[in-house]
């Protein structure tokens, strides 16, 4: 019992971090490309039991905060699933560029 | 019967795929006209193999992404992203296109 | 007789429409009228494994024993990710692109949204990617 025990537990410990790709999408992206800008938000789960996706907004708006005044173009958008033992990351990540004047 | 059944299932076996989602981006004024669109039109594609399950990134995603604006220094417009998954024998691999039109 | 009742109430019960993806892009009206049009490509889907499940709960003794063994082994040679049912060909949709320039050949377009959704009946089902806008006059 406990050799079983143990080979589930190496099995899930093992198959930990393993990332997945949900969706992604990407907008046009403009010829200049100076000034990229990176925005990450993400979501710990119990179990995989989610109450909110609230944390989406905090991706835009940090996205928007590193580009004030400016365009954010050519965004790259991935969301993303992290598995580890019994805690699920969901994760949005943006890439973009941000044009000014 | 069992051969028969087996070599069904062999040959319609590892050769299946799934579209997830395929995306289309907004499209700009500086797009060509229709006429012209295919000298314009740059594609690239990546892939993940995964097997059982072992993936600890999205890389290629980004990849597709940086080959995509390398192919096209100019603005790229339209975007049509999929991301698709072929399957196989206790592995799969996760698939990237993206195709534009570099407005020139 | 209760087994293919409960066979074809599942069957019944199952989904015929499936929406799995949408998004909806800018939509700019003040450049001129605009004309809708709508670009779709499917292919056909079927899930073997399903229907070797199906096989396996309509059958008796070996023949039951037969198809789970059918089953196992379709699930281990086709593992991974899907959306909806498994599709033969992953091309289908790569001609999109061309597709919506030949419905609009001024390129001029807004309000583009994506949509991959299915229609089906089990492990039967069509797969489609529709990507629908409006062209600039």
């Amino acid at each position: 019992m406990f050799k079983k025990l143990f080979v589930s537990i190496a099995t899930c410990l093992s198959l930990s971090a393993c990332v997945s790709l949900n969706s992604l999408s990407l907008t046009q992206i403009p010829e200049a490309r100076n000034n990229t800008i990176t925005a990450t938000s993400d979501s710990w789960n119990l179990l995989g039991i989610a109450f909110s996706n609230d944390f989406i907004d905090e991706a835009i708006m940090d996205l928007k905060s590193q580009c004030i005044g400016g365009k954010v173009e050519g965004i790259l958008t991935k969301h993303q699933t992290t598995v580890y033992f019994l805690v699920f990351k969901r994760e949005v990540i943006a890439t973009g560029y941000c044009q000014k004047g | 019967m069992k051969k028969i059944l087996l070599l069904l299932c062999l040959s319609i076996t590892g050769c299946t795929h799934s579209i997830h989602m395929s995306h289309m981006s907004d499209v700009s004024a500086n797009t060509p006209k229709a006429v012209n669109i295919n000298k314009h039109i740059v594609e690239v594609s990546t892939e993940q193999t995964v097997i059982l399950g072992f993936a600890f990134d999205t890389e290629y995603v980004d990849r597709a992404y940086q080959e995509l604006q390398k192919k096209c220094p100019k603005e790229v417009v339209a975007v049509n992203t999929q991301y698709s998954t072929s399957h196989g024998f206790l592995h799969w691999t996760n698939k990237i296109r993206m195709k534009a039109v570099c407005a020139s | 007789m209760r087994k293919y009742f409960a066979i074809a109430a599942v069957g019944l019960l199952t989904a015929c429409a499936r929406l799995d993806h949408v998004q909806i892009g800018e939509i700019d009206q003040s450049q001129g009228s605009l004309t809708p049009f709508t670009v779709q490509v499917s292919e056909f889907g079927f899930e073997a494994a399903a229907a070797a499940e199906i096989g396996r709960i309509a059958t008796k003794g070996p023949s039951s024993q037969q198809f789970q063994k059918i089953r196992n082994i379709l699930a281990l040679m086709n593992m991974g990710p899907r959306t909806g049912n498994p599709v033969y060909d992953d091309e289908y949709a790569n001609k999109l692109m061309e597709y919506i320039y030949a419905e609009c050949p001024t390129g001029k377009l807004t309000g583009l949204t994506s949509v991959r959704e299915a229609k089906g009946f089990g492990p039967v089902s069509g797969e489609i990617v529709r990507i629908s806008g409006y062209c600039i006059q």
